[in-house]
């Protein structure tokens, strides 16, 4: 009976281990999905109202829950007042790396050159900018996706194999 | 807070000592140039400071600072030349983009930081005498950088404050610039050209005197023609240094022949001040 508990918890064990870095996985899909949404907005609210970038920044930081995309635009906000002693461009480079490193190189990629023409007096050029990083960003969201399908699959499968040996081995 | 401490505020950090130290000549303006030290407008000529040069993402750091990061809510503005905040007026020059000035800059060369301020009483001997029996439509002329828009904002508030209402077109904020007490009796509106302004005012806020800064512009003028006629009084600027100068120039030959400005408050520069002279043009 001790055996057969010990075997059942190893193999609850090794399925929870396998849940836990799907559902991580799944979340940063999500982190990339509201991200896109944010910059879609972003040049939305610059196309039809014009605003300053600090009021956009802190209504985006509001509007999302707690995460990568609200520390993003509210950490951006707080750091405006470091303008003049750093750019515009390094201020969102450095809040870039600071809140989504986690999600993977490839996203700081995209978001970084933003920087470099966001806040300036060509409008159309920002707008275009947003919402190519903002595809781009889709995309990776959706190659994450494709990928979590058959590693889902894998992670079920190897756990159900490991935590069966096991499993065996204890009986 | 004195515009010139909010102008060192959005200054690179390595030069804030050096212009702290200029503060008590009370600087008219402050001048970046690229490849030059910065410089301060006062007693009528600019000095150097002794520090190192501009460069032209000093300039860049200078606009995104004004501006909150967001040239391009003062794109409009900066086409023309210049843009407000607050109390400084920040003029650009650099190379335009493909389209010409019109439609903004590809790169700065240099800025020129005007420093608003409040001077109380400088035109109270002028606004004794337009107050004087029925007022007379009344434009203040000096050269670029003469005193025009502070003797303006102080002529506003004075005739505001004695009872007239005054409608106030401040296409720029510069009028106002937000700190700036405009009188009693005044009702102002912004971010509007002087045509629409004109109109507005007259149709809503029945205003007995018109007030708008530098008309040069053709529209300019079809605004002050629009109100000229409406039983309502007009009172602006424009850059010239006298009468002659002004009559020099078709738009406001016009203007002055059609009676439709009667006094010129010119204004002069002497000994390091500034004289106030209302004259009848008739």
């Amino acid at each position: 009976m001790r055996k057969l508990l010990g075997a059942a918890s190893i193999l609850l064990a090794c399925f929870w281990a396998a849940l836990g870095r799907l559902r991580d996985k799944k979340q940063s899909i999500a982190h990339l999905h509201a991200l896109a949404q944010s910059l879609l907005e972003l040049r939305s609210a610059l196309q039809e109202r014009q605003q300053g970038l600090g009021g956009m920044f802190m209504s985006l930081a509001q509007k999302y829950e707690k995460g990568p995309v609200r520390g993003f635009y509210g950490r951006l906000n707080d750091k405006l007042e470091d303008l003049g002693e750093y750019s515009f461009s390094e201020l969102w480079r450095g809040t870039a790396e600071e809140c989504f490193s986690a999600l993977g190189e490839g996203v700081v990629d995209i978001l970084c050159p933003l920087g470099d023409c966001l806040g300036g007096s060509e409008l159309d050029r920002q707008c275009t900018a947003l919402e190519r990083a903002a595809q781009r960003i889709e995309k990776e969201a959706e190659t994450r996706r494709e990928a979590l399908g058959g590693e889902k699959r894998l992670s079920f499968g190897l756990s159900l194999c490991a935590g069966g040996f096991l499993a065996i081995m204890l009986m | 807070m004195d515009p010139f401490f909010s102008a060192v505020e959005l200054l690179p950090r390595r030069y804030e000592t050096a212009f702290r130290a200029q503060a008590a000549f009370v600087p008219e303006e402050i001048r970046l140039r690229v490849g030059q030290p910065p410089s301060l407008l006062y007693g009528e000529r600019e000095h150097f400071l002794a520090v190192d040069g501009i460069k032209e993402e000093d300039l860049v750091r200078v606009l995104e600072k004004a501006t909150g990061a967001s040239l391009y809510s003062a794109a409009e503005a900066m086409r023309q030349g210049y843009f407000c905040v607050g109390a400084l007026r920040i003029g650009i020059c650099g190379r335009a983009t493909v389209g010409g000035a019109g439609r903004g800059f590809a790169s700065y060369s240099s800025l020129c930081i005007r420093l608003a301020r409040e001077h109380r009483g400088i035109c109270a001997a002028a606004a004794d005498r337009l107050c004087e029996g029925r007022y007379a439509n009344t434009l203040i002329v000096a050269p670029p950088g003469g005193g025009k828009t502070t003797a303006l904002r102080e002529l506003i508030r004075t005739l505001s404050d004695r009872g007239r209402r005054m409608g106030v077109i401040d296409e720029r904020g510069e009028l106002s610039g937000g700190v700036f007490d405009l009188g009693r009796c005044s009702d102002v509106i912004t971010g509007t050209d002087k045509l629409s302004g004109a109109l507005l005012l007259l149709r809503s806020m029945s205003p007995q005197i018109i007030a708008a800064d530098e008309i040069s512009a053709p529209q300019d003028l079809l605004a002050v023609e629009e109100i000229y006629g409406c039983g309502v009084g007009l009172l602006a600027s424009a850059h010239a240094a006298d009468r002659e100068d002004l009559m020099r120039r078709s738009a406001y030959r016009v203007l002055i022949e059609k009676e439709i400005f009667t006094r010129l408050l010119v204004i002069r520069r002497g000994g390091g001040k500034r004289s106030y002279e209302l004259e009848a043009i008739a």
